[in-house]
């Protein structure tokens, strides 16, 4: 599990995106923009869940919870392959690493999405 | 932090222990969508379908979970069926399916519970085929020929049949649960949970008890003689399975065995000693015989009247011995002789035995009566010796009578055996000791009336014997006797 939330950051190639406790977009990169359609300033703040399918909303919500529950990982580090949707409504799927850090005592995710082929 | 925040923080917290709660149900829980998307499920569902969770998330519940028999849960939920469940196959599993629909906003949910049977049923079958296993096992014990009785580790009986119902007078009820001490004697008791134990440490197929008298404790307190072979079950409760088998008759037989041994090698014995006592008189015998003849020889003339009876006495008394020798002789050897049967003509044998006593008879009276007389295999020489003896003695105890009859001849029979009779109209005897007259020395008449040894009955019994038959004697005291003796007759050819 090399991959930090400061790598992250860093990252320019692969579309990227940050969140917190709440599971509230704090931070996106360029390649996110260029793949999901949103701009920094309209998607900071917003929930997670306008890139998730509605069909997963509710798994999200329940494994978000039991994870902020629990503080035990059972989907991080791991690459998962997972459906996203654009601003725009489409779907496609992505692969995602999750990685989940406590900064100041307060819970912080991150999540690169590398994009397969969109439909 | 707003108050939105907080309610948003404790819902979540709400649903993590939610989550976590569903996550420990060993039923699968899952949601779908109306189209059959599955929203939601738990990690029982992840086992049942061996897929990782987040495969399933999302994924097509009816091509998740394609099952065998009728319409699919799914679509009887989509179709507006707002409850049901049913048993399905999936793969091999039996699942049991349970669903309701849910108006969750504005959109319907289903809500699928999935409760995995297959063990159970694996479980259920497994318990029928225990059973029948068990009331096979039940029934070959029951109609085992042996009693049989299983008893536990700690020597409680758990099992009994029939046979040990009858052999120890115990009903069934009386002996499941209690040690099997009840059924063994007292005095044998305390050895007996050691030989158990001893067992336990090393069991395997033997029989209890080899080389020492084994005896069981019947309800009424008798004792009866048993085998017993113990064989181990293999299970975790160290079960050993007695057989016991009621071996009273087999120790009469052994015990009867042991005592027509015990007598044949008395009577073998006896006959040595007869032969060698008969043997070794006669030497001095001869002497007193040689001395009296010399004695005769020259001094008669120095002997009175007085002196020369005696010494005619002494040697007819000498002879007497002489022929009661010689037939103690010819007793002693018909027992040692082996037969060597032929097919001899008994009418033959009879008129032969006749020819020769007719010599010593005189002016007598008799009248024969030999009719029917057949062929036999027997010993020639040793039947010509039975003959001899009967028909002499009819003759000699019917001397008184004029004429005396004497009959010869077969009587009816059993077809395996040919039974001759020879009966005199003579003095007869009392029934009273007709068990007497065919023993060595046995004489219902004293010496003086008839003479005689007492031999020849006996000895006509041991030639008879020794050919496979019987003799018995009838008679009525001033009435006339008869003897009979049967001979097993030849087998038949069978019929082509």
């Amino acid at each position: 599990m090399g991959m930090t939330l400061e790598d992250l950051k860093r990252e320019t190639a692969i579309p990227v995106i940050l969140a917190d406790e709440r599971g509230s977009v704090v931070f996106v990169n360029a390649a996110f923009e260029a793949a999901f359609g949103w701009r920094r300033d309209e998607i900071d703040g917003k929930p997670l869940t306008v890139i998730i399918p509605k069909a997963l909303r509710d798994a999200h919500h329940l494994g978000f919870s039991r994870f902020l529950t629990t503080g035990q990982p059972t989907l991080l580090g791991r690459p998962l392959r997972l459906m996203t949707v654009d601003k725009a409504g489409r779907e496609f799927e992505c692969e995602h690493v999750i990685v989940a850090e406590k900064v100041e005592g307060r819970w912080m995710f991150g999540a690169t999405l590398r994009a397969e082929v969109p439909r | 932090m707003s108050g939105s925040d907080e309610l948003v923080d404790e819902l979540r917290r709400s649903l993590g222990r939610m989550e976590i709660a569903l996550g420990l149900m060993p039923d699968a829980v899952v949601w779908a969508d109306r189209t059959g998307r599955v929203r939601w499920c738990n990690t029982a569902l992840d086992h049942i379908l061996g897929r990782p969770h987040i495969e399933i998330l999302g994924a097509d519940l009816v091509r998740l979970l394609p099952l065998d028999d009728g319409e699919h849960p799914v679509s009887r939920a989509g179709r507006g069926e707002r409850r049901g469940e049913g048993r399905y196959s999936y793969r091999s599993r039996v699942l049991e399916i349970q669903w309701e629909s849910a108006r969750s906003g504005e959109e319907d949910v289903h809500v699928f519970l999935l409760r995995d049977l297959t063990e159970n049923h694996r479980h259920l079958e497994e318990l029928e085929r225990l059973k029948r296993a068990e009331a096979r096992f039940r029934m070959a014990v029951e109609a085992a020929p042996n009693a049989m009785i299983m008893v536990d580790r700690a020597g409680k009986i758990v099992l009994v049949n029939s046979q040990v119902e009858r052999m120890f007078g115990y009903a069934r009820e009386e002996l499941l649960d209690r040690k099997i001490d009840m059924l063994v004697p007292e005095r044998f008791r305390a050895a007996h949970p050691g030989q158990r134990g001893g067992f336990h440490a090393a069991p395997r197929v033997r029989a209890m008890g080899a080389g020492r008298d084994l005896h069981a404790l019947r309800k009424d307190g008798s004792e009866v003689p048993v085998e017993i072979g113990l064989n181990p079950i293999e299970s975790s409760e160290g079960l050993v399975l007695a057989s016991i088998i009621d071996i009273t008759q087999r120790k009469r037989i052994e015990e009867q065995a042991k005592e027509a041994a015990r007598l044949d090698a008395a009577q073998k014995e006896l006959e040595a000693f007869s032969y060698s006592v008969a043997h070794d008189l006669r030497a001095p015998l001869r002497h007193i015989d040689g001395f009296i003849q010399m004695l005769a020889k020259n001094a008669a003339g120095k002997l009175d009247d007085r002196g020369r009876d005696l010494m005619e006495k002494i040697g007819r008394a000498a002879k007497k011995m002489g022929a009661l020798i010689d037939e103690l002789l010819a007793f002693s050897k018909t027992a040692r002789l082996d037969l060597r049967p032929e097919t001899v003509s008994l009418r033959a044998l009879v008129d032969e035995v006749i020819a020769d006593l007719k010599e010593g008879l005189g002016e007598r009276a008799v009248e024969w009566r030999v009719a029917g007389l057949p062929d036999a295999v027997c010993d020639a020489g040793m039947m010509r010796l039975v003959f001899a003896n009967l028909i002499g003695n009819a003759l000699k105890f019917s001397r008184d009578r004029s004429p005396a009859i004497i009959e010869i001849g077969p009587v009816e029979a059993a077809s395996n055996e040919l039974v001759i009779r020879v009966r005199d109209n003579g003095v007869g005897f009392d029934m009273r000791f007709a068990d007497k007259l065919f023993g060595v020395f046995q004489r219902l008449h004293r010496m003086e009336e008839f003479e005689g040894t007492g031999i020849g009955l006996a000895n006509v019994r041991r030639i008879v014997a020794k050919h496979g038959g019987r003799t018995w004697a009838e008679g009525e005291v001033g009435k006339g006797a008869s003897f009979y003796f049967s001979l097993p007759a030849p087998k038949k050819e069978a019929a082509p």
